[in-house]
C-alpha cells in the first residue's frame, strides 16, 4: 500500500466535498399586493349586496297599506250596533281618525227586525188614532 | 466597501462557504440540525442589515461567526460532544460510501482543536494565519495541530481500508 505524503493525502481529503446546507430561506412573507381596482370593486359589490338586504328587509317589513287595511276591517267585521266599545276598538284598529270615522258612517247601525216581527214605528204609523 | 449586504450577495457567500461552514459546524457540534442552525444564525444576521464594512476577511469571519454561535449556546458548551455516527458529512466521490464512513470515523477520532483545524485548512480553504483569527490561537499552534491531525488521519484512513490508493 502506497504511503503518500502530505499533499496527496488533502487530495485525497478534499475529494470528498461537504455536503450542503439546507437552503437559505431568504425570502420574507410577502403581503399580497392588490390592485386598487380589485379593492374598489371588492368594496362597491359588498355594498351593492347590503343595499339589497336593506330593501328586501324592508318590503318584508313594510306595513299594509291603508286601502288595504280599510278592505280588511271592511269585510272582515261583523255588523253589530255602534257601541262605545265598539267605536274604540275601530279607532284602535284603524290607521287613522278618517278612515276610523268613514268605518263608521258606512255601517249600519239600525239591526233589521225580522219578518215576522215589525218595529214599533211601522205599528205606529198603521194606527189611526183618533184625536 | 459595503454599506449593507444585500440578498444576491448574501446567497452567493451562502453557496460558496455554506458547505464548509456545516461541515465546521458539525465539527464542532457532532450533528447536523445545530450545526445548520447556527450557519443559517450568522446568515439572517448578514440578511438582517449586519454589515461587513469593518470585516477584512469575510471568510474566516464566517467560520468565526458560526463557532461563536455555537460557543453561546451553553447546552452545546457544557456538554461533552459526542459525534453523530449517522450522520452524513460528505458527499463521496463516485459513491464512495465506504470511503466517506472511513473517513467520517477518522475525523471522529481527532481531538476537538485537532478536528476544527483539519476542517478549516481542508475544506474551508482557510490559511493557518486565518485559522489562528477564527479559532484565537497563534499561527503555529495551528499549523502544529494540523500536523498532527493529519497524520493521525492517514494512519487510521491506511489501516482501515484502501482508501489511501493514489488520489
Amino acid at each position: 500500500m502506497p504511503i503518500l505524503d502530505d499533499g496527496q493525502f488533502e487530495k485525497l481529503l478534499k475529494q470528498f466535498q461537504p455536503v450542503a446546507p439546507e437552503p437559505l430561506c431568504t425570502e420574507k412573507p410577502q403581503r399580497i399586493s392588490r390592485h386598487p381596482l380589485v379593492f374598489i370593486s371588492w368594496s362597491g359589490a359588498a355594498a351593492a349586496v347590503v343595499m339589497v338586504m336593506a330593501v328586501v328587509m324592508q318590503l318584508r317589513h313594510k306595513p299594509p297599506t291603508p286601502d288595504a287595511t280599510r278592505t280588511t276591517l271592511a269585510s272582515n267585521r261583523p255588523v253589530q250596533t255602534l257601541t262605545v266599545g265598539s267605536v274604540s276598538i275601530l279607532f284602535a284598529q284603524a290607521p287613522s281618525l278618517r278612515d276610523a270615522l268613514n268605518n263608521m258612517a258606512f255601517q249600519s247601525q239600525t239591526p233589521q227586525p225580522s219578518r215576522d216581527k215589525m218595529s214599533a214605528l211601522a205599528v205606529l204609523s198603521r194606527e189611526k188614532t183618533k184625536l | 466597501m459595503q454599506n449593507r449586504t444585500d440578498g444576491v450577495e448574501t446567497e452567493q457567500l451562502y453557496r460558496r462557504h455554506g458547505p464548509a461552514l456545516l461541515l465546521f459546524g458539525m465539527a464542532i457540534t457532532g450533528e447536523r440540525s445545530s450545526a445548520q442552525d447556527a450557519v443559517h444564525q450568522v446568515f439572517l444576521k448578514i440578511l438582517e442589515g449586519a454589515t461587513l464594512d469593518h470585516v477584512t476577511d469575510v471568510k474566516a469571519y464566517l467560520f468565526a461567526g458560526v463557532r461563536n454561535t455555537i460557543l453561546n449556546d451553553s447546552k452545546i458548551r457544557q456538554r461533552n460532544v459526542e459525534l453523530a455516527p449517522d450522520a452524513v458529512w460528505f458527499d463521496p466521490p463516485d459513491r464512495d460510501y465506504t470511503g466517506e464512513l472511513n473517513l467520517r470515523r477518522a475525523l471522529c477520532t481527532l481531538p476537538d482543536d485537532q478536528r476544527q483545524v483539519t476542517v478549516l485548512h481542508v475544506w474551508g480553504e482557510l490559511t493557518f494565519s486565518q485559522i489562528a483569527e477564527v479559532l484565537g490561537i497563534s499561527s503555529n499552534t495551528a499549523a502544529s495541530r494540523y500536523r498532527y491531525a493529519l497524520s493521525k488521519l492517514r494512519e487510521v484512513m491506511c489501516t482501515k481500508e484502501n482508501s489511501c490508493a493514489n488520489p
